[in-house]
């Protein structure tokens, strides 16, 4: 009789043991796999970032051409690009304001073929995101417009 | 003893029953990434037409419309139609493809659907077009596909 009821609570406290260890799995497995989407909802929040740099930097009227002021789509003068990458170095507080920590490079891809690094910084942060908006690049002088690109480098984590 | 199981059996149907709530039904929608993609296409559209080349300082869109109406414009030996096709196609292997996005770029008339294409979105989701309708007589039509 004795050792009946021993087993019986042998039984149950083993049942419960299951129990809880299921239970423990399950809570492990639902946080890993909440920790694996905030991860990828963050990496996500970081590329649209990149973006979003981008579209501040095609407001800036000292980029911005001065022809087709109406015409739809993002146009930089070429020699305003020119200056721009001395001008934003010499004011860099100011711009970090708005960029952040980032890397932003505009390429000429179909004219002259230059590169302008308009603002580098990186920090101490290790990860990044890359961002590419399309734009014309118009030259004033001879009065033509090439394919350029803007591309923002969002730096994040530590 | 039963009651142990039955307990085991509603936490495991409750775990699985969270998955679902917030996996399927409470899923994010991605309205952010559609603008994105919108945007992408219509600025290299609207970057790529007005973009002049080495063929008389003409632009792809005065290019393309000269293309649709069989006009004069010649680019050394090439006609305008080869001309455009293979600036444009410079164009996107610098941009498009870099960026490993799928495309597919159409410039089609009321008459001839495949004036010039570029790219293909077999097999990819669309996901925005970006269309610019040009003033030809017969309606030529350029269509950017950003697709994944």
């Amino acid at each position: 009789m004795k050792k009946k009821a021993q087993l019986k609570i042998w039984t149950t406290i083993a049942i419960l043991i299951v129990f809880f260890v299921i239970l423990m799995f399950g809570f492990i497995f639902y946080t890993q796999v909440e920790k694996i989407s905030f991860e990828r909802t963050q990496r996500e929040a970081e590329a649209r970032r990149s973006i979003d740099v981008a579209q501040v930097l095609t407001n800036l009227p000292e980029l911005q051409c001065s022809v087709g002021a109406v015409e739809r789509g993002i146009c930089f003068d070429y020699y305003k690009l020119e200056v721009a990458e001395e001008s934003i170095n010499d004011e860099w507080l100011y711009y970090y304001g708005m960029f952040g920590y980032s890397d932003i490079e505009v390429k000429d891809l179909s004219g002259s073929g230059k590169n302008f690094t308009l603002y580098e910084n990186q920090g101490d942060k290790t990860s990044y995101t890359t961002g590419f908006i399309p734009i014309s690049i118009y030259d004033p002088i001879e009065r033509l417009f090439s394919f350029g690109v803007i591309k923002v480098k969002s730096y994040y984590g530590q | 003893m039963e009651i142990m199981g039955l307990a085991v059996i509603i936490i495991l149907l409750t775990l699985a029953g969270l998955f679902v709530v917030r996996f399927v039904i409470l899923k994010p929608v991605q309205v952010k990434d559609t603008y994105t993609m919108k945007s992408l296409a219509t600025d290299t559209l609207t970057a790529l037409l007005r973009t002049n080349t080495g063929c008389n300082d003409e632009n792809i869109r005065d290019l393309l419309m000269d293309c649709a109406t069989n006009g004069p414009i010649r680019c050394g030996a090439d006609s305008s139609c080869d001309y455009a096709r293979a600036e444009i196609t410079r164009i996107f292997e610098n941009s498009l493809d870099e960026w490993k996005k799928r495309y597919r770029f159409v410039a089609s008339t009321n008459t001839y659907d495949g004036l010039i294409v570029i790219g293909n979105c077999t097999g990819a989701t669309l996901v925005e077009p970006a269309i610019q309708p040009l003033p030809t007589y017969n309606n030529l039509q350029v269509r950017l596909d950003i697709c994944e």
